[in-house]
C-alpha cells in the first residue's frame, strides 16, 4: 500500500521535473520573441528612458508628470493636427533607474525594438550625456528637457535639442544682476560639490563675475555627501566677501545655509544653485531661508504664453496641479515643453522622417508657457534666460529680470541675518 | 557520458553566441554584451570568495581602476584601447600586491567592510584628482569609429572574449594545485596552513587574478560607454549585483556565474520591458524565490537534470539534517 503510494508520489516527481524543465524553457523562449507592441496608423509615439526608481526618482516622476500633461490635453483636443489629418499622442516609457548605463540600453531598446522615432530625453546629465550618443548614431532626434550640462552640447552632435538654459547660465543672471545694484559688490566667493553641474555653474559664474570687475576673493569644492562645511565657511568668513555662491544638491545646500549661519558668515547677497523653491525647503529652514537667492527656469507667474493650447503659465500651473495634485516647479513645465518643440516642428516637417523632423527642429522658433524656444546649432535653448527669485517673508518672488519681476530685490541683507 | 553532453552543450552555446551578432538585433546585442561584462564580475568574485571563501565586497574597485586606466591614457595620452588595458590590468595587479598582504589578514565581516574602505578611499581620490580625472565632472573618452554594427560587434566579441578567458582561467584554477591550495583554505585555513600551504602567497593571487579579470571589464565598459564619472564606476550596485549572480548561480564552480549572470540579466530585462512601474519588486521576489528553493545555485540544480525529485528530496535530507543538529545542541 505504502509502496504504492510511493511509487505514485515518484510518478508525480517525474511529471513534475518535466513541468520545471518546460518552466525554463518558457521564460527563454518568451525572452527571444519579444515583440514591439502594434503600430497604430494614425498615433505617434515618443520613446522616453526616464529615473523613476533610484537616486534621482523624485525628478524623474517630475519629469514623467511633465510629458504627461501634455499627452493627456493633446489628446483630449484629438491630437496634433498634421496637414488635416489628427494624430494621437502616446510615449512608451521605461525605467533606468538612474543608471546611465540602463537608460542607454533603454534608449537602444526604443530605437531598435519598439521602433520609436522620436525620443525625449531622460533625467540628469548623467544619464543624458551617453543616452544622446546612442540617438546620434541612429540619427534619431532627442529633445531633451532635463540634463543642463554643457558637455552635452559640445560634442559637435546634430540630433540633441534641449529647451533649458545650460548649467554655465544659472549663476549669470545673479551675478549680472549684482552688478547692476547699489552699492555694487567688490568681491565673491564660491563653494560647489565635487560633481559635474555644480563644478560648470561655479567656474562660469567665476569667469562672468572677472569679466564684470568682480574679485573672486574664495573659490573651492566639497566632496559628495559631506556632514561638516565648517572649516570651509570659516575661511570664506575671513575673506569678508560680499557675495556668497553655493552650488550642490539639496542637502548640501541646506548644510551650507545652516552652517553659515552658525560660522557668522555675513554676506550681502546669498544665491544657491537649487533649494529654495524645492518642495520643504522653506519649511525646513524657516527664517533662515530668507533672502536667499536662486536661479530658475521657469516661474509659475510669468507672462508667458503657447499657442497650442493657449495656456498662460499660471494656467499651466493652475491645471497641472487639477491633474496631478501638487504644484509644478519648473520640471514639469520643461518636460511638456519639450513635447511642445515635437508638436511644431511635427506640424512643419508634414511628414513622420525623422531626417526631415531633426530638420524642422533645428529651425524651432516658438513661444511656450514655458518662455520662448530657439535653438543654436548646438542644439542650446538660445531663446530665454534664466530668472532670479528671492525668498522674502518664506514666498520665492521673481526679482529679476525687471521684466518679469514680481518684486524688487532686498540688498543687501539686513543685518540682523 | 554526463560529462560529454555538458561540454557538447557548452561548445554549441559558445558557438552559438559567436554567430550570434550576426542574427540579432543591435539590442539584444547591447543586452548580451551586458550580460558577459557582469559574467567577468562575476566569475572574477567567483575567483576569490567562491574558491577562496573571502567575500570581496569591494571588488568594484578594480572596475574603477580599469575604466580610468583606460579613460586616462586614452584621453590624456591618446594611447591605443588595448594598451590601456594592458596598463590597467598592471595597475590593478600593483594594487593588489599592496593591499593584498594587509587586508588578506583580515577574515569575513571583517574582510568585506575593507573592501568597502579601499573602494570608498579609492573612489574619493580619484574624486579629487581633478586634473588626472576630471573629478566629479567625470571623463569622455573618444567614440570608437566605425558603423554602429561594427562597433557593436568589436564590443560584443572584447566583452565574450574577456568572459571566455575568466572562464578558462576558473577552470584551470579549479583543477589545479592552486585550486586545491584555495579551497583547503576556504575550509580552514589554519589547518591549510598547518599543511604547509603559503595562504598568503595564494589568497594574494586569486585575488590578483580576480582584479585583472575585473579591470578588464573595467576597461571595456569606460570605452564601450564613452563617458565615465566616480559614481558611476566604483558604484556599490555593481559589486552587489554580481555577488548576487555569482550566489544564484553556484559558488566554487566554473560555470555558476556564468549562467547566474544570464539569468539575473533576463530577468531584469524582462520586467524592466513588461512592467514600468513594479519591476524592481518582481526581480526581488523572483531572487528571493530562487534562493530559498535552490539554495546552491542554479548550476547544482542543472546537474541534477533539473529533477524536482532529487530536488526536493535534497531539501528534505538537508531540513532532517538541521533539525538533528538543533537536537542534539
Amino acid at each position: 500500500m505504502l509502496w504504492n503510494y510511493r511509487r505514485k508520489v515518484a510518478k508525480l516527481y517525474r511529471t513534475l521535473s518535466f513541468g520545471m524543465s518546460v518552466c525554463w524553457i518558457v521564460p527563454i523562449l518568451f525572452f527571444l520573441c519579444l515583440s514591439s507592441p502594434v503600430k497604430a496608423e494614425d498615433v505617434i509615439r515618443f520613446g522616453a528612458s526616464l529615473s523613476l526608481t533610484g537616486r534621482m526618482s523624485t525628478e524623474g516622476r517630475l519629469v514623467k508628470d511633465g510629458y504627461d500633461f501634455y499627452v493627456k490635453h493633446i489628446n483630449a483636443l484629438g491630437g496634433i493636427p498634421i496637414k488635416g489629418k489628427k494624430y494621437k499622442v502616446e510615449i512608451v516609457y521605461y525605467d533606468d533607474e538612474s543608471d546611465p548605463k540602463t537608460a542607454v540600453r533603454l534608449v537602444e531598446k526604443l530605437i531598435v525594438q519598439d521602433n520609436i522615432k522620436f525620443l525625449l530625453g531622460p533625467y540628469s546629465s548623467t544619464c543624458t550625456i551617453p543616452a544622446s550618443s546612442v540617438s546620434e548614431k541612429y540619427k534619431i532626434p532627442m529633445v531633451e528637457a532635463n540634463g543642463a550640462s554643457n558637455p552635452i552640447f559640445e560634442r559637435g552632435y546634430k540630433y540633441i535639442f534641449a529647451t533649458l538654459n545650460t548649467i554655465d547660465q544659472y549663476f549669470g543672471s545673479i551675478v549680472k544682476m549684482a552688478s547692476e545694484v547699489n552699492p555694487r559688490p567688490k568681491t565673491i566667493a564660491f563653494i560647489n560639490e565635487n560633481s559635474l553641474a555644480p563644478q560648470l555653474a561655479n567656474d562660469a559664474a567665476a569667469r562672468e563675475a572677472k569679466k564684470l570687475g568682480i574679485k573672486v576673493v574664495y573659490k573651492e569644492k566639497y566632496p559628495t555627501g559631506t556632514k561638516d562645511l565648517s572649516s570651509m565657511l570659516a575661511e570664506i568668513r575671513d575673506k569678508r566677501p560680499d557675495i556668497l555662491l553655493g552650488a550642490g544638491y539639496t542637502e548640501g545646500m541646506i548644510l551650507l545655509v545652516k552652517q553659515a549661519k552658525e560660522m557668522g558668515v555675513k554676506v550681502k547677497m546669498f544665491g544657491l544653485l537649487l533649494g529654495p523653491t524645492l518642495p520643504g525647503f522653506v519649511e525646513d529652514l524657516r527664517k533662515d531661508a530668507d533672502y536667499l537667492l536662486e536661479p530658475i527656469q521657469w516661474s509659475s507667474n510669468m507672462a508667458w504664453k503657447d499657442d497650442v493650447f493657449g495656456y498662460t503659465a499660471p494656467e499651466f500651473a493652475r491645471l497641472f496641479e487639477q491633474d496631478f495634485g501638487y504644484k509644478p516647479d519648473y520640471h514639469p513645465p520643461q518636460a511638456a515643453a519639450a513635447l511642445l518643440v515635437y508638436h511644431h516642428a511635427l506640424q512643419k516637417a508634414g511628414v513622420l522622417d525623422p531626417q526631415k523632423v531633426r530638420d524642422a527642429i533645428a529651425q524651432t522658433d516658438i513661444m511656450t508657457f514655458y518662455g520662448p524656444i530657439r535653438f543654436n546649432e548646438q542644439g542650446m535653448n538660445i531663446g530665454k534666460g534664466m530668472a532670479v527669485v528671492q525668498i522674502q517673508n518664506g514666498k520665492p518672488v521673481v526679482v529679476y529680470p525687471k521684466s518679469v519681476a514680481e518684486g524688487s530685490l532686498i540688498y543687501p541683507i539686513p543685518r540682523s541675518q | 557520458m554526463k560529462k560529454i553532453a555538458t561540454v557538447l552543450v557548452c561548445v554549441a552555446v559558445g558557438v552559438f553566441l559567436v554567430w550570434c551578432p550576426y542574427l540579432v538585433s543591435f539590442y539584444w546585442l547591447r543586452i548580451l554584451t551586458n550580460i558577459f561584462m557582469f559574467a567577468i564580475l562575476a566569475q572574477a568574485i567567483n575567483i576569490i570568495a567562491g574558491y577562496v571563501g573571502y567575500p570581496a565586497f569591494g571588488n568594484v574597485v578594480f572596475f574603477g581602476l580599469g575604466a580610468y586606466s583606460t579613460g586616462i591614457l586614452m584621453v590624456k595620452f591618446q594611447t591605443t584601447f588595448f594598451t590601456s588595458v594592458l596598463v590597467g590590468m598592471a595597475i590593478c595587479v600593483l594594487f593588489t600586491l599592496l593591499f593584498g598582504v594587509p587586508v588578506l589578514r583580515l577574515k569575513g565581516h571583517y574582510f568585506a567592510i575593507a573592501t568597502l574602505g579601499l573602494n570608498e578611499a579609492t573612489r574619493a581620490i580619484v574624486d579629487n584628482l581633478s586634473g588626472l580625472t576630471g573629478g566629479g565632472m567625470g571623463l569622455s573618452l573618444p567614440l570608437r569609429a566605425g558603423d554602429i554594427g561594427a562597433n557593436a560587434r568589436y564590443f560584443y566579441f572584447v566583452f565574450y572574449g574577456t568572459m571566455l578567458l575568466s572562464i578558462l582561467v576558473t577552470y584551470l584554477l579549479s583543477r589545479s594545485r592552486f585550486g586545491y591550495a584555495c579551497r583547503s583554505i576556504r575550509s580552514d585555513e589554519e589547518a591549510a596552513e598547518g599543511m604547509g600551504i603559503n595562504t598568503t602567497k595564494y589568497k594574494t593571487l586569486a585575488w590578483m587574478i580576480s582584479a585583472v579579470l575585473t579591470g578588464i571589464a573595467g576597461s571595456g565598459y569606460a570605452y564601450w560607454m564613452s563617458y565615465i564619472e566616480p559614481g558611476v564606476v566604483f558604484d556599490m550596485t555593481i559589486a552587489i549585483k554580481s555577488f548576487v549572480m555569482f550566489l544564484l548561480g553556484g559558488p566554487a564552480t566554473v560555470l555558476g556565474p556564468i549562467v547566474g549572470a544570464f539569468f539575473v540579466e533576463a530577468v531584469s530585462t524582462l520586467t524592466w520591458s513588461h512592467l514600468l512601474n513594479y519591476h524592481t519588486g518582481t526581480l526581488g521576489a523572483i531572487i528571493i524565490l530562487v534562493v530559498i528553493f535552490m539554495p546552491q545555485g542554479f548550476i547544482s540544480f542543472i546537474r541534477q537534470g533539473f529533477s524536482f525529485s532529487t530536488f526536493v528530496k535534497k531539501g528534505k535530507k538537508k531540513f532532517s539534517g538541521r533539525e538533528k543538529r538543533i537536537e542534539m545542541a
